[in-house]
């Protein structure tokens, strides 16, 4: 994976494209938009664990959390491809000294920035619990890892639903769809033969994201989260060369 | 504008070797073998549906060839694609932008991806301020590229082109949009940038602007090189030889039209 090398990164021409999708987040209202609506639903199940169940835990939040990731990913990535291809700015960004795999990573890290960001807001929560109770420091940091891995390959799987078509709305469901899928797979397990449902079982975001909360540092889960984001962005870069044909 | 670094001088500015391109069952381009030397303006001209819209997007990268090579300034656009265009500066026919950028936040956008004052914020500020005052948007800098009008997005792909200083300007119908003082400063600066030892790719269906500027002019028609040399070896190529007076539009017509129709076009022209 040289071509996630960082030094690579931070010296190349991504940043010039990171930095400008960055800007491209912050002066339109999606950003803000889906910022807010994160943060409130989050805000509100957090609250309500603390004020309500008297619980100082973050274990409904990681939860939840997931479940409006798999709303807010494809929301924050349906624009990054898409809207290039439809305003027709793909046809100049293509003509500069910047690979296919250049314009997909600086794009997928302005969404995994924007996600980054969301997360850092909610750091009070984290503060507040602490100050509070005397919560699991390994769920906790692993519950976010868990976010901040699933928010990376998901940005991985939107930007390839974005490469699909010109139209955002048709990303959007793309995205949804392949996030929702991976979502429920561990719910629909139960009605399944054990073979195929240990199959299944592995495949589902659930499975990995919940041994993570418990604070399990397992190489199986890192290896899953990076082989769903290497596959997001080898696959998005191959449909970006497809405008060659 | 600031003097021009050529990396490869033993190269050609522009080769092509064996191009084709092939949609299904179409084939656009047949086989086009092509040369720009250093300090030449290259006019590539040819009908409507001739291939040339498809040879230029091959060119720059934004089609793939079924088959040949390109080589730009010695840099393989196949094997060495990031290398070979960043020597490039291209003007599309029309002017697809950030349109949520300003004038100045998009050069500085485009020095980025060239990696070009990385180190130098105060040259690079002062090179974009030099390419908006030299197209006349040194004004409309800061206001963001949805409100500019054609001819002004059209002058502001012409100054992220120049940015970087490239080696080869590839222009798609330079003129579409500039108005006559636009157009003169246009034709004033590729012959600078000539003088230089920079290089330009044109194609036009401006036969006047091609006789003007160009020292070399390609034909091309259904896909193939029908022509190829100055003005006055395509009017011996179009058996007009013996008339240094034949225009560009004469020997192009001869060339790229059957007999009954120049008749036709004669006639109507009385």
């Amino acid at each position: 994976m040289s071509t996630l090398n960082l030094t690579a990164i931070a010296n190349s021409n991504i940043t010039a494209l990171y930095k400008k999708e960055l800007k491209a987040y912050f002066n339109s209202p999606i950003a803000y938009v889906v910022m807010s609506v994160f943060l409130l639903m989050a805000g509100w199940f957090f609250a309500n664990d603390l004020f309500l169940g008297g619980k100082a835990s973050l274990r409904t939040f990681f939860e939840v959390g997931r479940l409006i990731f798999v709303f807010f990913i494809p929301a924050i990535t349906m624009r990054l491809l898409a809207e290039e291809r439809q305003s027709g700015s793909l046809q100049l960004l293509v003509t500069y000294p910047i690979s296919d795999m250049e314009i997909v990573i600086a794009k997928w890290l302005a969404g995994v920035t924007l996600l980054a960001a969301t997360l850092l807001f909610t750091s009070i929560y984290w503060f507040t619990i602490f100050l509070l109770g005397n919560p699991d420091e390994g769920a906790v940091i692993g519950g976010y890892l868990g976010l901040m891995l699933m928010g990376s390959a998901g940005c991985a799987l939107g930007l390839f639903a974005s490469s699909l078509s010109r139209n955002q709305i048709v990303a959007f469901v793309f995205a949804f769809a392949v996030l929702f899928t991976l979502f429920i797979l561990d719910s629909v397990i139960v009605f399944l033969p054990a073979g195929i449902a240990g199959v299944l079982e592995y495949l589902s975001l659930g499975y990995h994201l919940d041994n993570l909360s418990r604070g399990v540092l397992d190489s199986r889960d890192l290896l899953y989260f990076l082989s769903l984001t290497v596959l997001g962005l080898a696959f998005a870069a191959d449909r970006l060369a497809d405008r060659k044909e | 504008m600031s003097a021009l670094v050529i990396r490869n001088p033993e190269a050609p500015a522009l080769e092509v070797r064996g191009l084709k391109k092939h949609y299904s069952a179409i084939e656009a381009v047949r086989g086009i073998d092509l040369k720009v030397e250093r300090g030449e303006i290259f006019g590539f001209l040819g009908p409507n549906g001739a291939g040339k819209t498809t040879t230029i997007r091959t060119l720059v990268g934004l089609l793939q060839p079924t088959a040949g090579d390109i080589f730009l300034g010695g840099f393989s656009l196949k094997d060495d694609p990031v290398e070979a265009k960043s020597i490039v500066g291209f003007i599309p026919d029309r002017p697809f932008l950030y349109e949520k950028l300003t004038g100045r936040e998009f050069l500085r956008f485009i020095a980025g991806l060239y990696r070009v004052y990385d180190d130098e914020p105060e040259t690079l500020e002062e090179r974009i301020e030099e390419l908006l005052r030299f197209f006349q948007l040194e004004e409309w800098g800061d206001e963001l590229v949805e409100a500019y009008s054609h001819g002004m997005k059209q002058r502001l792909v012409m100054s992220s082109a120049l940015l970087h200083d490239p080696e080869i300007i590839i222009v798609d119908e330079p003129m579409v949009g500039l108005d006559p003082r636009g157009a003169r400063l246009l034709k004033n600066l590729f012959k600078e940038r000539v003088r230089g030892g920079g290089s330009i790719f044109m194609s036009t269906h401006t036969l006047a602007v091609a006789e003007e500027l160009c020292d070399r002019i390609a034909i091309i028609q259904e896909g193939e090189l029908i022509a190829e040399g100055t003005l006055q070896e395509l009017r011996i190529r179009a058996g007009m030889g013996d008339d240094e007076a034949a225009r560009l539009e004469a020997v192009f017509l001869k060339l790229t039209t059957d007999e009954e129709m120049i008749d036709v076009v004669d006639a109507i022209r009385g």
